[in-house]
């Protein structure tokens, strides 16, 4: 039966809300990741692919550690990945330098910086210069090959070991003692080798951090792609799913991933994912998802931050106001509050009156220019119509165009009514 | 007709926080529970309705079960817009009574009569519907 046939019995539309709750927990899911089922599910799916079993797969604690472990993936053979490269060593410094150091949403020149801090930190005369990044794009592994290859007598080096030499340098061996005892001849070698693999790693390590979309695969937070398109298996055609079903395995135990040759990432799920009553993330304190590593983000009302909530609630208005992102502005003053906001940016009352439909309330005009949207507007304080658990009646903003005048046409211009059809309300809760 | 019977037939949860067993006010003007407003309107020929079943029409869904806007009552009919701002609109026939229950906001009472269910918007760069 082909797909543009199908047509569901009612047994089957009955169905779909317990499959659609399924996916919903398994996309929301904040569990440990369950390895041993996630790694199956790897394996399937490359088989599914035709592709050669990775050799190994890495776990990484957060998708942003991932993204900076897939990248060191593909430059670096994987016997060197496998010495345990992702735990000590230069290599594992500089993940966790990029992790501590980078800010949350990484622009190419912030990679760039921060590399030439590590580099600099080191003693690594490498600069990553910003004309480097487009013309360099050779894999690290290629670049040893050739020196090596156009230097050295194949019998007497290979660049495992000299990989071998870089590393016991990283563990603190001393690589002097290394060269003059049994290959003295190749002392300068492993010097230059040195200078040449941090000038390549340190371009193309910024094109591949910059790049680290590609390949990704969402795993859990894809559920609702999966959710669709695994739904047939559980209606009664699993021959149309079965080329999906190591993506799906993953994806009901695992975040995202990345497969690669010979070896995969896989992330941890987050720790913590936090949402509002639209579904959106948000958090009041903290991030509102977060991995184990404790890496995540603070987000309000589905809008992502630069700060968490905490620090936001005693921003100035000039702090609020030097915010590029109108929607983060907007965050911002309901963090802190709209009258309190209202009253430190000394917004002008353009009108009061009292609430038809919420009696010994007033409703409050004030004009905020472009101070808060692109778009002019004014802002209606008024007081919710029926009170909060605590008892309290809480005070809320709702910004209207700048061409109404009046607190009544405001409040009456938020539900399309005429003023006079607002001033008839008979009653608001 | 109360809260807590309310409850009972329909099966709705309504927050203690909020005064329990009071009568609810009935009106046939407008009204508006949180984000929603509702303004006596008139029918239009184009508009198909259905029945309102018994466990009601949910006008706005909150999955956590906070933010549900639900419309209930005996003989009610329904019928629902496709336009961002104007959800639908509910008929209340003569000798019944209409309900709008929100775990938050309580409930509003409507009288027998004809009601559009707006929601409300506010101005950013764009307008846009207010989450409440």
């Amino acid at each position: 039966m082909a797909n543009d046939e199908l047509v569901l019995t009612p047994e089957q539309e009955a169905m779909l809300p317990a499959i659609r709750d399924k996916w919903m927990e398994i996309g929301l899911s904040t569990e440990p990741a369950n390895r041993p089922e996630a790694e199956e599910g790897i394996r399937m799916a490359y088989a599914r692919g035709d592709l050669e079993m990775p050799e190994k797969i890495f776990w990484a604690n957060s998708p942003h550690e991932g993204a900076l472990m897939q990248t060191l993936v593909r430059h670096f053979p994987l016997e060197v990945l496998s010495s345990g490269i992702f735990t000590k060593g230069r290599y594992a410094r500089l993940i966790s330098f990029l992790v501590d150091t980078l800010p949350q949403n990484p622009s190419r020149n912030n990679i760039i910086d921060a590399c030439n801090v590590f580099y600099d930190a080191e003693g690594i005369t490498a600069l990553v210069r910003d004309e480097d990044y487009d013309e360099v794009n050779d894999t690290i592994a290629s670049s040893i090959l050739s020196f090596t290859d156009s230097n050295v007598p194949p019998s007497k080096i290979n660049y495992f070991e000299v990989y071998d030499n870089l590393y016991n340098q990283d563990r603190g061996v001393d690589p002097v003692e290394y060269n003059d005892a049994d290959y003295p001849e190749h002392a300068p070698l492993i010097n230059a080798l040195f200078e040449h693999t941090w000038n390549v790693i340190s371009v193309s390590l910024v094109k591949v951090l910059t790049d680290w979309w590609r390949g990704l695969i969402g795993g859990n937070l894809w559920a609702g792609y999966y959710a669709w398109r695994w739904a047939y298996h559980d209606l009664g055609y699993p021959e149309i799913c079965e080329q999906i079903d190591g993506l799906v395995k993953v994806a009901q135990n695992a975040c995202w991933w990345w497969p690669l040759d010979r070896c995969t990432i896989v992330t941890e799920r987050p720790s913590i994912l936090h949402r509002d009553q639209l579904n959106r993330l948000h958090a009041e304190t903290g991030n509102a998802i977060e991995w184990v590593s404790g890496w995540g983000f603070p987000v309000w009302h589905g809008v992502r931050l630069p700060a968490y909530p905490e620090e936001i609630m005693n921003w100035t208005p000039e702090q609020v106001f030097a915010e590029d992102n109108t929607e983060v502005r907007r965050s911002a003053i309901e963090i802190i509050g709209w009258e309190r906001f209202i009253d430190q940016a000394n917004f002008t009352l353009v009108d009061e009156c009292e609430d038809p439909g919420n009696p010994g309330n007033m409703l409050s005009l004030y004009d905020a220019g472009s101070r808060i949207f692109d778009e002019p507007v004014r802002v209606l304080l008024c007081t919710n119509g029926s009170p909060e658990r605590d008892g309290t009646r809480r005070r809320f903003g709702l910004t209207v165009p700048s061409t109404v005048n009046t607190a009544m046409g405001a409040a009456a211009w938020g539900y399309d009514l005429t003023e006079e059809q607002y001033a008839s309300v008979q009653r608001r809760t | 007709m109360n809260t807590d019977s309310i409850a009972q037939t329909h099966g709705s949860s309504i927050p203690t926080h909020l005064i329990e067993s009071v009568d609810i006010p009935v009106h046939d003007g407008i009204q508006m529970q949180g984000d929603l407003g509702f303004v006596p309107t008139r029918i239009a020929a184009s508009m198909k309705f259905t029945d309102v079943p018994a466990d009601g029409v949910v006008l706005v869904r909150g999955e956590n079960g906070g933010n549900t806007h639900l419309l209930v009552g005996n003989g009610l009919t329904w019928s629902e817009s496709t336009d961002e701002f104007n959800i639908g609109t509910f008929v209340v026939p003569e000798g019944s009574t209409g309900w709008v229950l929100h775990p938050e906001h309580g409930a509003n009472g409507f009288a027998p009569g004809a009601y559009r269910v707006r929601r409300q918007r506010e101005q950013a760069d764009e307008i846009r519907r207010v989450a409440d």
